[in-house]
């Protein structure tokens, strides 16, 4: 792992939008002598992992995603279930399934992960190694036959995933200006690359292809700017999609940052330097509240508003773009439950920084469309709304608006009371979630994020961050075999807006397979 | 004119489907391979604390093998 996502037990950072592998890749530019493999740059990489070649499949457990974290089966776990899918593969000498380049892959057959082809853009790069990596194992498997089994009697797996992330980083990187042209020009034609290896290889015809994206996204301001005060000249704002945590108290790299509409891990440590409140432990020490971030920020900030000891943190911050889960701290341990006094106490200090114009992140200042809450870990999200002390003097929400109401005439967000509903996890979901403004009916300056500082990002509950493209295609079959198996997965239309894709792949390969 | 778009595909189906959580990177992969939303999966964001994990660090080192 990159040690500057060195994150104590229990964090759990799975890229973090600034994706780790890609800058081992920069590294490792400088230092492309042969042989390569196996260096230990490939080795920190956790997004996926490298592999030198595809006959010997990697372990989706070399992945943090894959292991014990993922609480629900796969897809590729629930297909070596179906009577009958093992006479079909594994002892013909085929794949039961198999993965190129996914993130989640935990019971694939076979997970191909990362080859390398060196191009100019670090964006075509993902997409020329993933499409690379498949073609590699396509002709190898299917094309070279062996002696045991030669061409044809080795079975094309039952399910085969291929994931393409250029699109994603482009726009990211580049902003939505460049996302219609990379689409046409590269995503396409790996495409149709692969349909073009498929047809010479005789398997085209006889598959079904499902393709679909993760998520929309949405632009985000990339003209502003801020003004030295001693020469009077203008920068840019960071926009740059880099994860500033080194020499990050240094005006160079602070300025253009508190400049753009991100809130920063380091910016989110500055607001809680706001509070303390007066309050002493029972030493007679002022109680501070602080927030555990990467060691990197531990060790540049020294300590005063974050710190690397979990046993005197109070708070812990996940930035996931447009949403940011805040966590506190149980009365002594993590696993226990958070304190409610110290939820409570944190959400009112950023309803009171998010509002003012004078606070101590000012571009950020009005950044945060909702402060959701939930103070103990049943309990549903709402918004925070103040509090109050009760008869005992404890610490007590006052009157917070239920999701139903608040969303209730804000069309913008789509479907915000299921899907906040739907992230509520006892042990793993903010016990305060700062749900950024992300208005896409206005200018991008109303835009904000959380995390790092790109030219385009996804992950709010907008309409263009939510809607994504599902395509059913079967070139050697018709319309009516489709159409029976998605009536079955879903009948009476109840999928229409929402359909199950992972159900359906499921039960066409059910239907092919369970009975041989 | 596009790759779906030059091949005589004699079936293609084409929709928008529509989140059901967060829409960000892992969250959504996940529920594509699983099916199941962030409250069944586990799965939180692109970064999340895991409260249940927190001494469990072996689990999510991503160099761990098996």
């Amino acid at each position: 792992m990159p040690s500057r996502f060195n994150n104590p037990p229990g964090i759990v950072s799975i890229g973090s939008g600034a994706f780790p592998s890609y800058d081992s890749f920069r590294k490792f530019y400088g230092q492309l002598t042969p042989p390569f493999f196996g260096s230990d740059l490939f080795d920190e990489d956790f997004f996926v992992p490298y592999q030198e070649n595809w006959q010997e499949g990697v372990d989706p457990l070399r992945t943090p995603q894959n292991g014990p974290l993922l609480q629900t089966e796969t897809i590729f776990e629930q297909i070596n279930e179906i009577p009958g899918i093992k006479n079909a593969f594994v002892e013909k000498g085929g794949d039961v399934s198999v993965s190129a380049y996914s993130m989640v892959a935990r019971g694939a057959a076979r997970w191909i992960t990362w080859d390398l082809t060196i191009n100019n853009s670090s964006s075509k790069i993902l997409d020329d190694a993933s499409l690379d990596k498949l073609d590699d194992y396509l002709l190898g498997r299917y094309l070279v036959p062996t002696a045991d089994f030669p061409r044809n009697d080795i079975p094309f797996s039952a399910l085969t995933s291929w994931y393409l992330s250029g699109l994603d980083h482009e726009a990211h990187n580049e902003g939505m200006g460049v996302y219609k042209a990379y689409f046409e020009r590269e995503t396409d034609d790996r495409i149709k690359q692969t349909v073009d290896r498929l047809k010479a290889l005789g398997e085209f015809d006889d598959k079904i292809f499902i393709i679909t994206s993760d998520h929309g996204a949405t632009a985000m301001p990339t003209d502003l700017s801020f003004t030295d005060k001693k020469t009077n000249k203008v920068f840019a704002a960071d926009v740059s999609c880099d994860y500033k945590v080194d020499d990050f108290d240094d005006p160079d790299i602070q300025k253009p940052e508190q400049a753009n509409n991100n809130l920063h891990i380091w910016e989110l440590a500055e607001v809680m330097k706001l509070m303390p409140t007066g309050e002493v432990d029972s030493d007679g020490k002022s109680i501070f509240y602080k927030i555990l971030a990467p060691d990197q920020i531990v060790g540049a900030n020294k300590g005063e508003t974050t710190v690397n000891n979990n046993d005197v943190a109070s708070f812990i911050a996940a930035l996931n773009g447009p949403m940011a889960h805040i966590y506190a701290k149980g009365s002594s341990l993590w696993n226990e439950e958070p304190q409610s006094d110290l939820i409570i106490k944190m959400a009112d200090l950023f309803q009171a920084v998010f509002s003012e114009s004078d606070g101590p992140i000012p571009q950020l200042s009005s950044s945060v469309e909702a402060i959701l809450i939930r103070p103990n870990r049943s309990a549903d999200y709402s918004v925070y709304n103040g509090f109050f002390f009760d008869s005992e003097g404890k610490l007590t929400l006052s009157n917070p608006i239920g999701l139903n109401q608040y969303f209730d005439n804000k069309p913008e967000f789509l479907d915000a009371v299921n899907r906040i509903q739907q992230m509520n996890h006892p042990d793993r979901s903010g016990d305060i979630i700062l749900l950024m403004k992300f208005k896409t009916q206005d200018d991008t300056t109303s835009r904000y994020t959380s995390g790092v500082s790109c030219k385009a990002w996804h992950g709010s509950l907008s309409t263009s961050d939510s809607y994504v493209p599902l395509i059913l295609a079967y070139p050697g079959g018709n319309k009516e075999e489709i159409d029976s198996i998605v009536k079955k997965v879903c009948p009476n239309g109840q999928c229409e807006g929402n359909w199950r894709t992972t159900d359906i792949a499921r039960e066409i390969i059910v239907e092919q397979y369970a009975d041989q | 004119m596009g790759a779906l778009e030059r091949e005589e595909t004699r079936s293609m189906n084409s929709h928008s489907t529509k989140g059901k959580a967060q829409e960000i990177t892992k969250i959504v992969s996940t529920r594509i391979f699983t099916g199941k939303l962030p409250k069944d999966t586990g799965i939180l964001g692109n970064e999340f604390f895991a409260r249940d994990l927190i001494f469990a660090a072996d689990i999510i080192d991503p160099t761990h093998k098996v």
